[in-house]
């Protein structure tokens, strides 16, 4: 659980942040939402990935089972997918622009499933138990599981953000290192 | 050493679950430092370049 739950808020939280730069990208063309939004997504997919595979680890004990097809369970397989579709659009065309814009316009159809892995387990009779924590009531678990639960979201979502910085400073120096080339012939 | 009779219930699970991430996270981490380093080194190269071409036309004038 102290692995699954933040991979989960992770997945969700960058998309999040990949449907913002997919908007910022179209509607204002800002070019460092593009090359954020190019390094959020193998972030994104990775977490989506780690917590489909903790979660089909737990599973195994606790319902018997690998995988079912649940709403919940389904609805984050689609997330993966989502992000597996936008790292290879945004990287498939010639012209950068163009795979930007599928990609965003992607990133931007892809938040109808937000909601639906959030409301899941309320509207549909789920394997899955509903939700342990809510910004309303107190949390349906012990506090000694509470805040090792919270440190660890906490921290994995600042590995991701560090991680994420990198990155994008890494795609910006690449980019610089590049345009440098490319503007003058080298001896 | 606990006899393993003792062990928590399911911890090949927990072993599993906790590998995966452990892995993932070095993988991750390591490729994107990576990455920077590589970046980093390369701009300062193609740094270096440019300035050796700016300054080859006026070494030129002075021979």
């Amino acid at each position: 659980m102290y692995l699954h739950v933040p991979m989960a808020w992770l997945a969700s939280a960058d998309y999040v942040l990949l449907a913002l730069c997919g908007m910022l990208s179209l509607v204002w063309r800002h070019p460092l939402a593009s090359v954020v939004a190019l390094e959020a997504g193998p972030l994104g997919a990775t977490a989506a990935a780690l917590c489909l595979m903790t979660g089909s680890l737990w599973g195994k004990p606790g319902w018997g089972t690998w995988w079912v097809w649940d709403a919940r369970l389904t609805s984050m397989l689609v997330l993966f997918f989502l992000y597996v579709g936008h790292v290879l659009t945004i990287r498939a065309f010639d012209d950068p622009m163009r795979g930007q814009r599928a990609a965003a316009l992607l990133a931007l159809a892809g938040v109808v499933d937000l909601p639906i892995i959030k409301f899941s387990v309320q509207w549909w009779n789920t394997l899955h138990q509903p939700d342990s924590i809510t910004l309303t009531g107190a949390p349906a678990m012990a506090m000694s599981m509470f805040h090792p639960l919270l440190v660890c979201t906490v921290g994995f979502t600042l590995t991701g953000l560090a991680l994420l910085l990198i990155r994008t400073r890494a795609a910006l120096l690449e980019r610089r290192a590049q345009s440098l080339a490319l503007r003058e012939p080298l001896p | 050493m606990m006899n393993p009779a003792h062990w928590p219930p399911h911890w090949g699970f927990v072993l599993a679950s906790y590998g995966l991430v452990v892995m993932a996270l070095i993988i991750t981490t390591g490729s994107s430092l990576l990455r920077l380093r590589r970046a980093g080194r390369r701009l300062a190269l193609m740094q270096r370049l440019q300035a050796k071409t700016a300054n080859q036309p006026d070494r030129q004038e002075k021979d």
